[in-house]
């Protein structure tokens, strides 16, 4: 696994957040077109962990198993939804596979309620970098229940999240799109 | 072709219809002369579809989230009527409260709530949907559009006749499209394709089918408004439309599980998810107001 659990920095990643933009401005409707998918911009870093509080406790809820095999892992691309992932037998303990579709590029948070491992792979195989990942031991000022918290920047395609190995059996996933990718990037 | 052009005099009477109904008034004209009029309304509709920078992969091609590649040939909407409609004098808006959301939404937070049908609904849209929704709403003037190809040129003017408006409060535009045609090609972009080579695929989407789950009406898209029509404000209101749309519509589609219909791929099966993107659409509306 690529992420070695970093000290996040709140500043750092409030910053990154705020630089998205939030979404509080009027305007006609989210923009961004398609699906109702990115058009609220980003999120300050404690309105997403105060956001994923909110779906754990309140929902919308979605219950996935993973698979062992990534090409029939279950979607868990429904924003703003508690996703409940049961783990199965996966590398010695427990894990899995689920997919996520990013439809638009820019940046996407991973939040979880349990410190599990987690690395990501693009449809083509290749691994995609973790930009940040919180401390467990101090993931978020606002949310308890928020163990585990993951940055990364996608293109529009399928990605799909490897979970474990963990002696967890569930865990659950909020996600969040933090905000587009600059015109210059 | 003659079955077009029949379809098209039969919406046209829907909208007269309608316009009549509303206003109480026996004529076919789309605006209304129950008193003086108190302005006018030249308006534009850019319904286009876009081509995002994320997506685009040239020679006519974009990626979907589903890693399928499609080049859109034909994309037609079929609006059945687009009309402004007054709320009865109070400003739009106000009926919406986000900490006791209306039937079909729950959890609002961060400018949307959630729809009981799943869809992430924003603040403005659902305070257009719950906005004069009693018997105080009325048609003030309707636009006549017909069928619309999003892949031409955009903004088109709108024709709404003497396009005169009565003294009164626009508070929503409303916009009612009853079918989308699709017509593309699609490939995989995965290294293991789920099928080979480029395949053609069609759609005629009934977009006026209710969805089981749906909350709200099916095809129908809300903006909220508010334009004042006095003789104090200026007389003519430029309005601009803005439907904005991308492949995006066609995220949710797994083209390989379609079934295939002499070659072609038959997205008539995949109508379902097609509706309920086409109503998560923003429909946006700038008003611009001037004397002359």
């Amino acid at each position: 696994m690529k992420n070695a659990t970093q000290l996040l920095s709140v500043l750092s990643l409030t910053a990154l957040l705020a630089a998205c933009g939030d979404d509080t401005g009027g305007g006609g409707g989210a923009g961004g077109g398609g699906t109702g998918g990115h058009g609220e911009g980003g999120h300050q870093e404690e309105d997403l962990d105060a956001e994923a509080c909110e779906h754990y406790g309140e929902g919308p809820f979605a219950d996935h198993t993973a698979t062992d095999d990534a090409a029939t892992a279950p979607d868990v691309s429904a924003e703003h939804t508690s996703h409940t992932i049961a783990l199965v037998d996966f590398a010695g303990s427990n894990g899995g596979y689920v997919a996520f579709q990013a439809a638009e590029a820019g940046e996407y948070v991973f939040l979880f309620d349990a410190d599990v491992p987690l690395s990501i792979q693009s449809s083509a195989g290749s691994d995609v970098a973790i930009e940040e990942s919180c401390d467990p031991a101090a993931c978020s000022a606002t949310c308890d229940l928020v163990l585990g918290k993951h940055l990364v920047d996608l293109e529009v395609g399928t990605y799909y999240l490897e979970l474990g190995p963990t002696a967890l059996t569930e865990v659950r996933l909020v996600h969040e799109a933090a905000g587009a990718h600059d015109e210059e990037e | 072709m003659i079955e077009r052009r029949a379809a098209r005099v039969a919406q046209r009477a829907a909208l007269v219809a309608a316009l009549a109904a509303a206003s109480g008034a026996a004529t076919a004209s789309c605006a209304f002369s129950r008193g003086e009029a108190m302005g006018t309304v030249a308006a534009t509709l850019d319904a286009q579809l876009a081509k995002p920078a994320d997506r685009d992969l040239g020679d006519g091609f974009e990626k979907l989230a589903s890693d399928y590649q499609v080049r859109v040939t034909r994309f037609e909407l079929e609006v059945d009527s687009l009309l402004l409609e007054d709320l009865g004098g109070a400003a739009a808006g106000a009926a919406f409260d986000p900490s006791a959301p209306p039937e079909g939404y729950g959890l609002c937070h961060n400018g949307h709530c959630h729809a009981d049908d799943g869809r992430l609904v924003p603040y403005e849209e659902i305070a257009a949907e719950v906005s004069g929704s009693g018997a105080e709403a009325s048609v003030a003037l309707g636009f006549d559009v017909g069928s619309v190809s999003l892949l031409d040129a955009s903004p088109r003017d709108l024709d709404c006749g003497a396009c005169a408006l009565e003294e009164g409060r626009i508070g929503r535009v409303r916009l009612v499209a009853s079918r989308l045609v699709v017509e593309l090609e699609v490939r995989d972009g995965r290294a293991e394709p789920r099928f080979e080579g480029t395949v053609s695929a069609r759609a005629e989407i009934d977009l006026a089918t209710p969805d089981a789950e749906a909350t709200r009406a099916p095809g129908e898209l809300t903006a909220i408004v508010d334009v004042p029509v006095n003789e104090d404000e200026p007389r003519i209101a430029a309005m601009s439309i803005r439907l904005a749309t991308s492949v995006a519509l066609l995220d949710a589609i797994d083209f390989a599980g379609l079934p295939q219909d002499g070659g072609a791929i038959a997205l008539a099966e995949a109508a379902a998810p097609i509706r309920a993107a086409f109503l998560s659409l923003p429909l946006d509306v700038r008003v611009e107001r001037r004397d002359d």
